[in-house]
């Protein structure tokens, strides 16, 4: 190891002998990676230079675009971001050998399967006027105090504030789990993440089969006709199963 | 298999592994963790996004959703009338509006993760082309 080398980032873990493809675009921001292997078990790896010890935007995007290349392809149990070790001998003794069954496992678990990501959110004023419609008290209380003045009509407007928010509490309940019953004959487990901000209706990491992954994406694209006024669908991957790593049997709750 | 054509008309974004603010809040965290390497200086970036994640409904959320109930002029009940106004907003509706607040999240990350350009954050992965370390290096 040379005298400017921080350390080795290992990525994650896959079958030893794989071949990783789609990895050789380091034109588009890629990094070079290899493999440390032992036994039947390989760490996807790169040099982690001694003065990019801290996490940059280039860290995390690479830690990112060089596990879903592999993912495209390759079972692989992603590892979290940061994690760098001094040596080869150190990924071979404290991460092949010594989580050996349980790497295993995890990649029989993943076999032909990857994680993808989709995020849901209201568009704020479409779903608002819906509200309005179909909420006699809200449509009546926003009337009662649209002209008054601010601070006098402070309460009354949390009261209208707190309506509202009930109101989309209420419908995101509901188109949630309309959205995902409609997803689950495409897809192998699901597993529901808190909301990122006030008006995101679904935040969820599926499992899929890689061969199912064109009928996952046309369901997806089946339950978002006809909403684009109402919502935005985003859909991330395929992706390592990330969020998976730590469910012992991946299914739909 | 495929029923109709998959993305021909798809209002589905599909970014691929996703912008800098779509990593941090989806992946940054999760995976399989070996706890003795984990590099406090390269995960620090955690903070950041448990910064981004949490949702509350506060005082501030109601006023704010009162504020916004209020601006909304367009009475729903009468749809004929102003054809021109309610076709503006909802085209504008729904490109912008909620492109800015998921924006607001990466932008501030930009400023932190001090890179610079902040309007590639939105870019997907896959269309970047920078690419800060050109160090040559050696496999092993």
């Amino acid at each position: 190891m040379s005298e400017d080398r921080e350390g080795t980032y290992v990525y994650g873990v896959v079958p030893a002998g794989v071949k990783l493809e789609g990895l050789d675009r380091k034109g588009e921001g890629m990094p070079e990676v290899w493999l440390v292997e032992v036994g039947d078990l390989a760490a996807v790896v790169s040099d982690l230079p001694a003065n990019e010890e801290t996490a940059t935007r280039d860290h995390v995007l690479a830690h990112s675009h060089v596990l879903a290349a592999i993912a495209e392809t390759t079972t692989v149990v992603p590892l979290r971001f940061g994690m760098v070790f001094p040596s080869d001998e150190a990924i071979r003794d404290d991460l092949l050998q010594a989580r050996h069954d349980e790497l295993t496992q995890l990649l029989e678990r993943f076999d032909g399967r990857v994680q993808v990501t989709l995020k849901v959110a209201y568009e704020e004023e479409a779903v608002l006027r819906e509200i309005l419609k179909s909420n006699e008290e809200i449509a009546q209380l926003r009337e009662a105090i649209r002209d008054s003045a601010k601070e006098e009509s402070r309460d009354a407007r949390i009261r209208l504030g707190e309506l509202v928010n009930a109101e989309i509490e209420q419908r995101r309940e509901r188109d949630a789990a309309e959205i995902l019953e409609q997803l689950k004959s495409v897809s192998l487990a699901s597993l529901p993440q808190p909301a990122e901000k006030e008006l995101m209706v679904l935040n969820v990491p599926l499992l899929v089969e890689r061969k199912q992954l064109d009928a996952f994406e046309d369901a997806v694209d089946e339950v978002a006709k006809g909403k684009e006024e109402l919502m935005r669908f985003k859909l991330l991957g395929p992706m390592p199963a990330y969020h998976f790593t730590d469910v012992e049997e991946p299914a739909w709750a | 298999m495929a029923m109709q054509p998959a993305t021909s008309g798809s209002n589905v974004e599909r970014p691929g592994a996703g912008t800098l603010s779509d990593v941090i809040t989806t992946i940054l965290d999760k995976g399989l963790v070996i706890d003795v390497y984990a590099r406090v200086s390269l995960v620090g970036i955690e903070l950041l996004r448990a910064d981004v994640r949490v949702v509350v409904a506060s005082v501030d959320t109601y006023l704010r959703f009162a504020e916004a109930v209020n601006r909304l002029e367009l009475s729903t009940s009468e749809p004929a009338g102003l054809p021109d106004l309610v076709e503006g907003i909802e085209e504008g509706g729904s490109k912008k509006k909620t492109k800015g607040a998921l924006d607001a999240a990466s932008e501030k990350l930009g400023e932190v993760l001090d890179t610079g350009d902040d309007e590639e954050e939105e870019e997907a992965v896959e269309s970047r082309p920078r690419r800060r370390r050109e160090k040559g290096r050696t496999s092993s």
